[in-house]
């Protein structure tokens, strides 16, 4: 079907076309770390994590280029972390001005700083709030939300809940204390209290095989018992240790939400609003499996640059950085409003899913929650705190 | 206008003439569509309609009712009288929105999934074009005269005008984030294409295809967001 409807566009649009034409090359650049098998085997990673959602935004990107006569191409990498580095190198080398990135910060920043002049880089993966603020760069733009814009989306839930009383738990990684500093960080912004936080220690060991059931019925409500008063349990973990053990383990009758539970994401193959259905059944006719986050965030990705390259009519890496961080920038990205960048560290804005994993519980922004240039910028670090100066810009 | 909404169509009551008109409207979760009594608002009637009823207009002279049931992937043509269904139409796969050729034939229908207008003669009942559009089409608007066609892409971000002779796309009119309806004015000589996450209505001179003006919503002091 796809095929025949890219014939036609040729033979359909001679007509009509403007003269200039935007010949854009991107490409996709995920690093594969090593690691444990995910807790559940529904979060077993797809050999094209990413690079579908990639194609299907090359797609639409081509589809929309065919009225103009701009053409969308785009070239997928996977490669361990000790390759990484000269992958990077070699897409340098092979002129890609423009690299959607999926990995993690210290993968990420040294593509930045290796990166030549003139070079965009888009991460599509990595939340650390570290590279919105001291460790940003010029030349990165984040479509991945920040972790503490995920905390605060559930954060502004729970709290419009009356939820305020929270059982943090944390793992023992150091990821899993960041995102746990996250949580009390959007505790502290919202007004709810960490009634009482312990850490469940990685040991190691098997997961839910074998007598593992039985195992993990008796542990967790021996770990969660005698905890303070609390109204919900809020899980950071990670690195997907134990977050999915806690639903109806835990001592206390209590919600679980964060890493488990009720969670904060970009996208969820059920989320069906604003249109999502038809992105759904574009993408799952595409790849043959249900969207991840990292399909939408690739999409996104490549959407900003589509839309950008529609606008400017300029294939140019830094006039699409620079359109995209400019005041007349937006993209459609079936969230209900449009999504922009905020000007001084490169972080695209953007409404948070809470998914129970079977349907789309609420949106954050929650209703009530005020901001004097957007509601989108009370998730996340807002542009007085921001520890960013690449963008010439900052409070500092 | 959210994406559950329904759509709906007005058809003057047959019976008793000089009457209220009959409202239909179509019901995307429901599987239905319900029959309001204009003058009363009341609930006359409500019928099954297929999988997922969107797209839904009436013929000119009053004798057909058109609902392209998007999960079966066709149009359903019912009796406005009896409410019975008398057959059905080839669409093309996941039909939404559609609008009738002021003669009452043929039908242009947007298929959102798959990036086409599909033209099917209602006479014959067959499949007359298949042309390629931006992604997600969506509005179908029709100029007076018949001659101009205008679906919007809501991802493409386009209003495409389309020669009713030809099938083919005679320009292409960049406007802001997911166009949802396209409305020619009584007159043909101005097109309407509202953006529903752009917040605005572009005015466009369809001679030219240029945006004549861009009408926002916004209220001086208050963050649409």
């Amino acid at each position: 079907m796809l095929r025949r409807v890219a014939a036609l566009c040729a033979l359909g649009l001679a007509a009509a076309q403007p003269a200039s034409s935007a010949e854009v090359r991107a490409a996709v650049l995920r690093v594969d770390y090593p690691g444990l098998l995910p807790i559940s085997r529904l979060d077993l990673p797809p050999e094209d994590l990413g690079f579908a959602g990639a194609e299907l935004a090359t797609e639409d990107n081509a589809t929309t280029g065919g009225f103009l006569g701009d053409t969308y191409a785009v070239h997928d990498v996977a490669v361990a972390p000790e390759e990484a580095q000269a992958a990077f190198d070699q897409l340098v080398t092979e002129g890609y001005g423009i690299v959607v990135v999926l990995a993690h910060r210290d993968e990420v920043l040294a593509f930045a700083d290796s990166a030549p002049e003139g070079m965009l880089i888009l991460n599509a993966e990595a939340t650390d709030e570290s590279l919105r603020g001291e460790d940003c760069r010029a030349n990165v733009l984040h479509v991945a939300p920040s972790e503490r814009m995920l905390t605060d989306a559930l954060a502004q839930f729970l709290v419009w809940k009356r939820w305020e009383r929270w059982f943090l738990i944390h793992g023992s990684h150091p990821e899993d204390l960041a995102l746990a500093q996250a949580y009390e960080a959007s505790a502290e912004k919202f007004g709810a209290t960490i009634a009482e936080e312990r850490e469940f220690e990685d040991r190691g060991g098997a997961r839910v095989t074998d007598t593992g059931q039985a195992q993990v019925q008796q542990q967790i409500p021996l770990f969660t018992q005698d905890a303070r008063r609390h109204d919900v349990v809020v899980a950071a973990d990670a690195s997907d240790v134990f977050a999915a053990y806690l639903p109806f383990q835990t001592w206390d009758a209590r919600p679980v939400t964060g890493s488990a539970g009720l969670r904060p994401v970009t996208w969820h193959p059920a989320h069906e609003s604003w249109g999502a259905t038809q992105m759904q059944n574009r993408f799952e006719a595409l790849a043959h499996r249900p969207m991840r986050e990292e399909d939408y965030q690739a999409w996104l990705a490549l959407r900003v640059v589509g839309e950008a390259v529609t606008r400017t009519r300029s294939a140019d890496p830094q006039a699409i950085r620079d359109y995209a961080l400019g005041p007349d920038f937006e993209v459609g990205a079936f969230k209900g409003q449009p999504l922009t960048f905020r000007d001084w560290n490169g972080q695209l804005r953007q409404p948070i899913l809470l998914t129970d994993g079977r349907i789309t519980v609420s949106v954050s922004p929650q209703e009530g929650f005020l901001h004097p240039v957007s509601t989108l910028d009370t998730l996340g670090l807002d542009r007085p705190e921001s520890k960013c100066t690449a963008f010439g810009g900052g409070a500092e | 206008m959210i994406r559950h909404a329904t759509a709906a169509v007005l058809l003057l009551g047959l019976a008793a003439p000089a009457q209220a008109y009959k409202v239909f409207v179509s019901n995307e979760r429901g599987n239905t569509v319900t029959v309001l009594d204009s003058d009363t608002w009341e609930v006359l009637a409500e019928f099954p309609a297929g999988n997922r009823p969107r797209g839904i207009t009436v013929a000119p002279d009053g004798s057909e009712l058109y609902v392209a049931s998007s999960d079966d992937d066709m149009i359903r043509v019912f009796d406005p009288n009896t409410y019975e269904e008398t057959h059905t139409l080839p669409s093309g796969p996941d039909p939404e929105l559609f609008v009738l050729h002021p003669s009452g034939n043929p039908l242009y229908i947007a298929n959102e999934d798959d990036n086409l207008v599909t033209v099917t003669d209602v006479k014959t009942g067959q499949i007359v074009g298949e042309i390629p559009v931006g992604v997600e089409p969506e509005g179908m608007g029709i100029s007076p005269d018949g001659k101009t066609l205008v679906n919007t892409s809501e991802t493409t971000n386009m209003a495409h005008f389309i020669d009713t002779e030809t099938f083919e796309i005679t320009q292409n009119t960049l406007v802001d984030q997911r166009p949802r309806v396209a409305q020619f004015t009584a007159d043909g000589k101005l097109l309407y294409v509202s953006s529903e996450i752009g917040g605005t209505v572009s005015v466009i001179d369809p001679a030219t295809g240029e945006v004549l003006h861009r009408i926002s919503f916004e209220i001086p002091g208050i963050n649409p967001s």
